[in-house]
């Protein structure tokens, strides 16, 4: 799944550190969505929408052809 | 080195001596039961072999420390339980095909048996590492 995470983050001007430790996750995990490896799940989907305070379809793109 | 790691490190040789424990367990049996108990001692063996090179693959690196410290974060739980199912599943059709296989070779069942358990933790561990890698 596509998403804007690396985009918000810089935006925000935040390491992948400090948006895992925000959001309660390794910094891996944050690289992993980042380059769309791992989809997260609703919940850290939420967590992540709150850390940049956006909704989570502003943040993840759901694309029906991936399906 | 992370205090996290060298107790983690500790753990690991209390598995590997569990494991020398079954092996000596197994010197004094006999027959199937012997092969069986060191089969055991072989499988403790190379996962607490395996945690080790794990733990002080990381002991210099804080980031993987914390990852791995993350246990129970989801992409980990997800990674372990992908690997613990491609693990179960080749396991049960080695064992589908060992237990047919027995009557063409000199090897029993048991002697299968025996094999599978030390394929299956090595089959664990590789396919943890491949997903680790892959997600």
């Amino acid at each position: 799944m596509e998403n804007r995470i690396r985009e918000l983050r810089e935006e925000f001007r935040m390491t992948q550190q400090e948006l895992a430790k925000k959001v309660g996750v390794s910094r891996q995990t944050i690289i992993s969505l980042e380059n769309g490896r791992y989809n997260p799940s609703i919940n850290l989907a939420f967590k992540v929408s709150k850390a940049f305070d956006k909704l989570i379809e502003d943040i993840f793109i759901y694309n029906e052809e991936e399906d | 080195m992370n205090k996290y790691v060298k107790n983690e490190i500790k753990k690991s040789f209390a598995f590997i001596l569990g494991g020398i424990i079954i092996g000596v367990l197994g010197y004094f049996q006999d027959g199937k039961d012997q092969k069986s108990l060191y089969a055991l001692c072989l499988a403790f063996t190379i996962i607490g072999i395996a945690q080790i090179a794990i733990y002080l693959s990381v002991r210099n690196k804080p980031d993987y420390v914390d990852r791995i410290k993350a246990e129970k974060e989801e992409r980990s739980v997800f990674i372990r339980d992908k690997a613990g199912k491609s693990a179960f599943w080749i396991t049960f059709g080695a064992i589908a095909i060992s237990s047919n296989l027995s009557q063409f070779t000199k090897l029993t069942v048991a002697d299968y048996g025996n094999i599978i358990l030390v394929f299956m933790c090595i089959g664990y561990f590789s396919f943890f590492f491949y997903n680790l890698k892959k997600y």
